[in-house]
């Protein structure tokens, strides 16, 4: 199988879906079809895996190696060891760039180790000539050392591991705010791209699906921390919901591709859980000032990418709902429910705040459940009943009755898991019968 | 394209060499250029993920009480040195803007320094500690030394403190243009590693 004109076929599949040219099962039985017909696919993922998970282990022993501060290295030896480590790892991973370019194994593995390498010399430095500074700045330095080589390897692993590092950076953060949260925001932004580039040109790939699901989790968790440590209250909630809104859209249009099929699940769960939290009290409480009177350059940026993020999300769901798509169209317009809640809390009417999010997290479950039952998908119908089910539990929680009737609707909301998810297999199996 | 990319490539590497390199030529140079300045300095020891063990140490500089204290706490300034009778480390001078001439440091103006508090052993109520001054906090906060040593100093340390002999833990800093790096740190005049063989396990 001449592998270049698969990636292509496969990469055109949901230009072809969207024109209306292939229904998405029939895509779904292309990618299906040569997946089957590909037996090396696997064989080529593990090595990559292998490859990636043994730079990454040469490369964190090589720190932990340095980590001891050896007394009897001097200074001199240290800048000589420094400079053969980085120069070793730059050469392997210019061999991948001009000899192995075709394999991914090596393209990962090595950017993988040059990632290990960079992070290993600033910290020799640091501990040698005793340099301040927090790990924010030890972070930033290594990522902006770093990130460049996520274009030039083309490499999922690099990219995974910025993002990583962008989190971890984001939870050292100190109450100095604007710089770093500026610094965060672009390195975060310089990242993103790639995201869509894999997107574009493997959309069926484990590492789009992956390094996708990796980079959006990273900017829910580092982008909620910014806004959590800003000044403007109630900032993390409109991110929050803005970031996991677009990610369930974009997980629900297009061709049915393998990255969206991965990122639809963890960020319906995300605004699930985020919903219910929304619907207690707390957190509608002291969001009735408005804009901080000291807002920095930083908690802008943040309300931007809330806002953009926001918007990009209500127009993917109203175009969901157009397409009759009403229980995904219904869960990405998160948002929306957030600001007018949002606006509700700065009226001092947090009650009324919190009592949006339950009507959208019914909304949400009845649709999921209707929609699952009428189309016999499972997964749908249970997705609908995990918010409907989450939505009861948090009632009982802060209704003052007693255990008995707590336990009783316990128990009645498990058996409707059951007995729904009873009735579908039962139904599904009757069409199937139908069908043959 | 395959030109381009592996024209940045290059680029990229080279910085990843130059930057850990210049800093360490910084530091090598304010190292065996710098003024030397003393400083007394509090040690404790956490851990940094990434690069090892250090013993955490906090500069004792303190300038003179200033008027208008509510303007000046958490600004940063340029701090002039100056050293006392003993040889540490004083303030001369703080300016907003650059000094051009003398040896300085960036910091930033923090709490207020009080005298101990001295119990009094007459029926009188205690009096209040006499204002010595404001803290200027300088940024250089860690010593590191080989795994198992800094916990071993910090240990020794908080051991001698209550009761025993008095301990003078200070930091040797070697300042040149704006850059400040310590050199080492002394219990008692000596060198914390030669210091600590001196110590029973």
């Amino acid at each position: 199988m001449h592998r270049p004109s698969v990636a292509w076929l496969l990469g055109e599949l949901p230009k072809l879906v969207a024109a209306g040219v292939l229904s998405p099962e029939a895509a779904d039985a292309v990618r299906r079809h040569y997946a089957a017909e590909d037996p090396g696919v696997g064989k080529r993922l593990a090595t990559a895996l292998l490859s990636v998970l043994g730079a990454l282990l040469v490369g964190g022993g090589v720190i932990l190696l340095l980590a001891h501060n050896w007394d009897t290295l001097s200074r001199g030896a240290r800048a000589g060891l420094l400079t053969v480590l980085l120069v070793a790892a730059q050469g392997l991973a210019a061999f991948a760039l001009l000899r192995r370019w075709t394999s991914l194994a090596w393209r990962e593995s090595a950017g993988a180790l040059q990632v290990a390498a960079v992070a290993a010399a600033v910290a020799l430095v640091a501990q040698t000539y005793q340099v301040p500074g927090d790990l924010t700045g030890y972070y930033r330095t290594v990522l902006l050392l770093s990130l460049p080589l996520v274009y030039l390897l083309e490499a999922a692993a690099v990219s995974v591991l910025t993002w990583a590092g962008l989190v971890a950076m984001a939870t050292t953060w100190s109450w100095r705010g604007e710089p770093e949260v500026l610094a965060w925001w672009g390195m975060a932004t310089a990242g993103a791209p790639f995201l869509r580039i894999l997107a574009r040109r493997e959309a069926d790939s484990w590492r789009t699906a992956l390094t996708i699901v990796v980079g959006v989790t990273a900017l829910f968790v580092g982008g909620t921390i910014n806004a959590g440590r800003s000044e403007w209250d109630g900032l993390w909630v409109l991110y929050g919901l803005a970031l996991l809104g677009i990610a369930h859209a974009l997980g629900s249009t297009g061709g049915g591709e393998a990255w969206r099929r991965r990122l639809r699940g963890p960020a319906y769960v995300g605004l699930v859980v985020l919903g219910l939290m929304l619907t207690f009290e707390w957190p509608w409480h002291g969001i009735e000032t408005a804009l901080p009177a000291t807002a920095d350059a930083g908690i802008w940026a943040t309300a931007a990418v809330a806002v953009v993020l926001g918007v990009w999300a209500t127009y993917q769901a109203v175009h969901l709902l157009r397409l009759r798509e009403i229980h995904v169209g219904v869960t990405s317009l998160a948002w929306v429910v957030g600001a007018l809640s949002y606006l509700l809390a700065l009226a001092y009417l947090a009650p009324a705040a919190r009592l949006f999010f339950d009507v959208w997290l019914a909304a949400v479950g009845i649709t999921g459940l209707a929609e699952g039952w009428q189309s016999g998908k499972l997964v749908r119908a249970n997705a609908g009943l995990l918010a409907l089910a989450g939505l009861a539990v948090a009632r009982f929680f802060d209704a003052d009755v007693s255990f008995v009737v707590r336990g009783l609707a316990f128990i009645v909301v498990g058996a409707g898991f059951l007995v729904t998810n009873l009735l579908l297999v039962r139904r599904s199996r009757a069409r199937a019968e139908v069908v043959s | 394209m395959k030109r381009l990319r592996l024209g940045l490539f290059l680029a990229l590497c080279a910085a990843q060499l130059a930057i850990p390199l210049a800093m360490a030529y910084r530091y090598e140079r304010t190292l065996r250029e710098g003024a030397v300045y003393r400083f007394h300095t509090e040690p404790f020891d956490p851990v940094d993920a990434f690069r090892g063990r250090y013993v955490a140490i906090r500069l004792r500089l303190v300038t003179a009480p200033h008027p208008s204290n509510q303007d000046y706490v958490g600004s940063e300034f340029y701090v002039v040195l100056d050293r006392d009778a003993q040889g540490f480390a004083t303030v001369r001078t703080l300016s907003r803007a650059r000094p051009s001439s003398g040896d300085w440091l960036r910091g930033t103006v923090s709490d207020d320094v009080y005298a101990e508090f001295a119990p009094r052993t007459d029926e009188k109520p205690p009096e209040r500690p006499a204002l010595l001054g404001t803290r200027v906090e300088l940024p250089y906060d860690r010593y590191y030394m080989e795994e198992g040593k800094a916990p071993q100093a910090e240990q020794a340390v908080r051991s001698f403190q209550p009761t025993g002999p008095r301990m003078d833990v200070t930091a040797r800093v070697r300042v040149r243009h704006g850059l400040g790096a310590i050199e080492g740190l002394d219990v008692n005049g000596v060198p914390i590693e030669r210091w600590l063989a001196t110590v029973p396990p």
